[in-house]
């Protein structure tokens, strides 16, 4: 995949000067991150160091006071909410 | 008055109000601003607290009213409707925030020189940078503008500014501090800590941030301990020496000043045993697969409709970590890259473990480098990246560290870092405390005043 694909793909944009520079650094991260193919796997994948060990079922429960329309209603002077709120016609 | 000790004593003794101590705080704070660029915005609490400690937060904290930035133009106007719940609960304990700190934009970023509203500027040499990402964090408590800030750190971005900064950092156990109300960068390996001048004000200040959080489903359920409790009793540890984090790659100096600690805690009583994480190789990779990959998510909410402004925006780093993510995620690349990061991950984590097995702590610089001249490294993404090598495996098994100050090489501080097993946070204090009193760093101040 090219860089001006995923640059499309992320609905992002780098201006003409300075897109070489960015074309380059992002290939030589590519490079750098290839390093991860010499791994030798030993052991098994485990989640446990990401907090998900922490989850109980408790927090599995939805919060009203976590409701999508709840948070809109609570932030009525932001602006960002206010596109939402009219996108959503809550 | 460089501690919360010290203020803590005199608001004992009433030989000072709030009112007083925050007229010198904020006084000092408005004169550097145009020398260090370590504030987004002054501005402070409304209510003051009697016996008030002055605060800052990075601007990455949700602040309920004031303007929350994560350094970036896309959220120049972005003002939360809610306080992080670690602004809360510091609130709620008489910190009093002066304000919101610079950093590297969302957090991504080793030297402080990626904000869009400027880089913050080295109290110690303005031509040096300041750390990052916490960049802002770490110059506030160490030019003397604030007592302690808080911060974050993803793969060092609280340890590096404080090496370079002559004050102390934690990065605490994933999970011990909640996440509620700080904007995500890397979701599984964002630790929220803070910064101080002292251990034990650091101690101080993670008992009150410390605990679950209903918000934070990650966060800990684990009774939390007095972190002060037991700070100042003369414990003997054994502490591993990882070799691959002391070796050819690391600068002459920095190994001598770490050669000088390790002495400093034998004639204490410490023991010391070599130790190997033979992975260490792998870990920035995989940390750079992993990051950008959660940080295309997280960022992708950022879209002109619900948050900030239009997607053009996004400066450099950020554009670059949400290409690179998007593309180690895509269909063709998703096993060759993160599948495997996942795993050099859990191995990293395993690694850690089975080395605690054997010793109560490790001990190993924060950098490999000295502090870059400002331009040096903020161009070459791989070198910048690099400068994170000591640091990122620690975020990568969720362990916490502790940043302490080592000594000064051509005028410029160093650190060391103190990596325990998880929710070792009370040993690396007295262990840090114990080094603390031999050494006092602290004493040292930049002459920006």
């Amino acid at each position: 995949m090219s860089v001006e694909e995923i640059l499309s793909l992320s609905n992002l944009q780098v201006d003409k000067q300075k897109y070489s520079t960015f074309k380059k650094n992002f290939e030589s991260i590519i490079k750098f991150i290839d390093k991860l193919k010499t791994f030798k796997q030993e052991g098994s994948v485990d989640f446990n160091h990401t907090g998900l060990n922490n989850i109980t079922s408790k927090d599995l429960v939805i919060k009203k006071s976590l409701s999508q329309k709840g948070a809109i209603m609570n932030a009525n002077n932001i602006k960002g909410y206010i596109a939402t709120k009219q996108v959503l016609h809550i | 008055m460089n501690t919360i000790k010290d203020l803590l004593k005199l608001y004992k003794n009433k030989n000072t109000s709030s009112k007083d101590v925050i007229e010198h705080f904020l006084n000092i704070s408005k004169k550097l601003q145009p020398k260090l660029n370590h504030y987004i915005t002054i501005k402070e609490d409304k209510e003051l607290p009697k016996n008030a400690i002055p605060i800052a937060h990075k601007d990455i904290f949700s602040t309920k009213g004031l303007k929350t930035t994560c350094a970036s133009k896309i959220l120049k106007n972005y003002v939360p409707p809610f306080n992080a719940t670690v602004v809360k609960k510091l609130k709620k304990n008489n910190f009093y925030s002066l304000g919101k700190l610079n950093l590297d934009a969302f957090a991504h970023g080793s030297t402080g020189e990626n904000s869009d509203f400027g880089p913050t500027l080295n109290p110690y040499d303005t031509k040096k940078v300041a750390g990052g990402s916490s960049s802002g964090s770490a110059v506030a408590v160490s030019s003397g503008s604030i007592l302690c800030a808080t911060a974050t750190d993803t793969g060092g971005s609280i340890r590096t500014p404080a090496s370079f900064n002559n004050v102390v950092g934690i990065k605490p156990t994933y999970g011990l501090v909640s996440r509620y109300g700080i904007n995500a960068m890397t979701s599984s390996t964002d630790s929220i800590g803070h910064i101080t001048n002292t251990v034990w004000d650091n101690a101080y200040v993670l008992n009150f941030t410390a605990g679950k959080d209903i918000y934070d489903a990650t966060s800990t359920n684990k009774k939390i301990p007095d972190y002060l409790k037991n700070i100042e009793v003369k414990n003997t540890y054994t502490i591993g020496i990882p070799k691959e984090y002391i070796n050819e790659n690391i600068d002459k100096d920095i190994l001598k000043l770490v050669k000088e600690k390790i002495e400093i805690y034998k004639k204490l009583g410490f023991k010391f045993k070599e130790v190997s994480l033979k992975n260490t190789e792998y870990a920035v990779a995989c940390y750079y697969v992993i990051t950008p990959s959660e940080v295309s998510s997280n960022l992708s909410r950022i879209d002109g409709i619900r948050f900030g402004d239009v997607r053009k925006y996004f400066e450099n780093e950020a554009v670059r970590r949400i290409a690179i993510g998007n593309y180690v995620l895509s269909s063709g690349y998703y096993d060759a890259y993160y599948k495997k990061a996942v795993m050099v991950r859990s191995t990293i984590a395993q690694e850690f473990t089975d080395v605690f097995k054997d010793v109560d702590l490790l001990l190993s610089p924060v950098t490999p480098n000295q502090t870059p001249n400002t331009g040096d490294v903020v161009n070459d993404p791989i070198k910048n990246y690099l400068m994170d090598a000591l640091t990122i495996p620690t975020n990568m098994a969720g362990l916490p560290a502790l940043s302490l100050p080592a000594g000064f090489i051509k005028g410029m501080p160093v650190g060391i870092q103190l990596i325990g097993p998880k929710y070792s946070e009370s040993i690396l204090y007295n262990t840090g405390y114990l080094l603390e009193q031999e050494t006092e760093y602290y004493k040292i101040k930049p002459k920006i005043n």
